[in-house]
């Protein structure tokens, strides 16, 4: 478990190094996970180290994101002006992609499925 | 008294215990969708909060030690996802492309109707990451300028729409594969998606994994550039 979680801090602060030091856009954790997924692909066993540390986080990962997310109900009024439009966005984009992606990767697997 | 409820020992506390009753309650109903621990605990918090008239910004400084661990949570996705990689073989590249389609899709219609119904530029920084992991999305919405709270608001309204209304919808416009209905929920609805396709079935709830952590690692790759292209 100790060394799962130095496994998965230290792919982090590598990834978070990068991030700053090249100025990536890309978010430092992001950067990690990008660094410890090329290592298992490399090396399947590997993960035997940090699964220990990944999988009760994983698990539990709604619980990390309570403290943020309670602040839905405490936002800016300027920003739960824009809510509607927000949310409006949010489902037309959810139902469009969808039925996009849905159509797309059923012909695609029927497809490779036959051939 | 209440120099204790201002206390990270209270935070924590109460956090943990509205996550616990939270899911207690999503068991109790059989797991539907609308019970989703996250909107059903942060409701109980933001509740207590107003109840015992705490601020939010005292509650959060508290339970930041939890919000912090959403960095490794982000790493330790790598676990599931490179034996989920195992799983594609030779579908990979007509998959990582589907996946390009649909990350930029759902960002682009997301933002387009939001700006035309008159949202602001801090609002559409919140709204981009909505298909996206909630950690990923809340770390990718502040890279952009917006609020992770909020973004992490909006990925809970698309992922309890898409796990609700998804599978439906793809039924009516014949989407039958297990692998294609599994994809298309984990990339449009992340978490929630996946844990709705895991109940169609095992192989769907894999490629709904794959295609919920590789959505997460595209988008964050490709959207803070073409976004401050735009800024």
């Amino acid at each position: 478990m100790v060394r799962g979680f130095l496994i998965l801090l230290t792919a982090q602060f590598l990834g978070e190094t990068l991030s700053v030091s090249l100025a990536l856009p890309v978010p430092g954790p992001v950067m990690g996970l990008g660094l410890l997924l090329t290592v298992l692909v490399l090396w399947p066993q590997g993960a035997r180290h940090v699964e220990p540390a990944a999988a009760p986080m994983l698990g539990k990962l709604s619980l990390l994101y309570l403290p943020a997310s309670a602040g839905v109900f405490f936002l800016s009024d300027e920003l739960a002006r824009d809510g509607v439009a927000l949310v409006l966005g949010a489902a037309l984009s959810t139902v469009l992609t969808l039925v996009l992606i849905g159509v797309l990767t059923e012909r695609l697997f029927t497809q490779r499925g036959s051939s | 008294m209440s120099e204790l409820l201002r206390s990270p020992l209270f935070a924590l506390a109460l956090t943990l215990g509205c996550f616990e009753l939270a899911s207690l309650l999503q068991r109790r109903a059989g797991g539907h969708p609308l019970m989703n621990p996250v909107l059903l605990g942060s409701a109980l918090i933001a509740l207590t909060l107003r109840w015992l008239r705490l601020d939010f910004a005292t509650y959060f400084a508290g339970a930041r030690p939890l919000h912090l661990l959403l960095g490794p949570a982000i790493v330790a996705l790598a676990v599931p996802l490179s034996q989920q990689l195992r799983l594609v073989g030779r579908r990979l590249v007509p998959l990582l492309a589907a996946l390009a389609v649909g990350s930029v899709t759902a960002v682009v219609i997301a933002c387009g109707a939001a700006e035309l119904l008159g949202a602001g530029r801090e609002g559409l920084a919140a709204l981009t990451p909505k298909s996206v992991t909630t950690p990923i999305a809340m770390t990718l919405a502040e890279r952009l300028g917006g609020s992770p709270t909020l973004a992490a608001g909006l990925v809970v309204v698309t992922g309890v729409l898409g796990a609700t209304v998804g599978p439906l919808l793809l039924t009516w416009v014949r989407v039958r594969r297990p692998e294609a209905r599994g994809f298309t929920l984990g990339l449009v609805a992340h978490g929630i998606g996946t844990a709705s396709a895991l109940g169609e079935g095992a192989v769907a709830g894999a490629f709904a994994g794959l295609a919920m952590g590789f959505n997460g690692l595209l988008t964050a790759l490709w959207l803070p550039s073409v976004w401050h292209l735009f800024g």
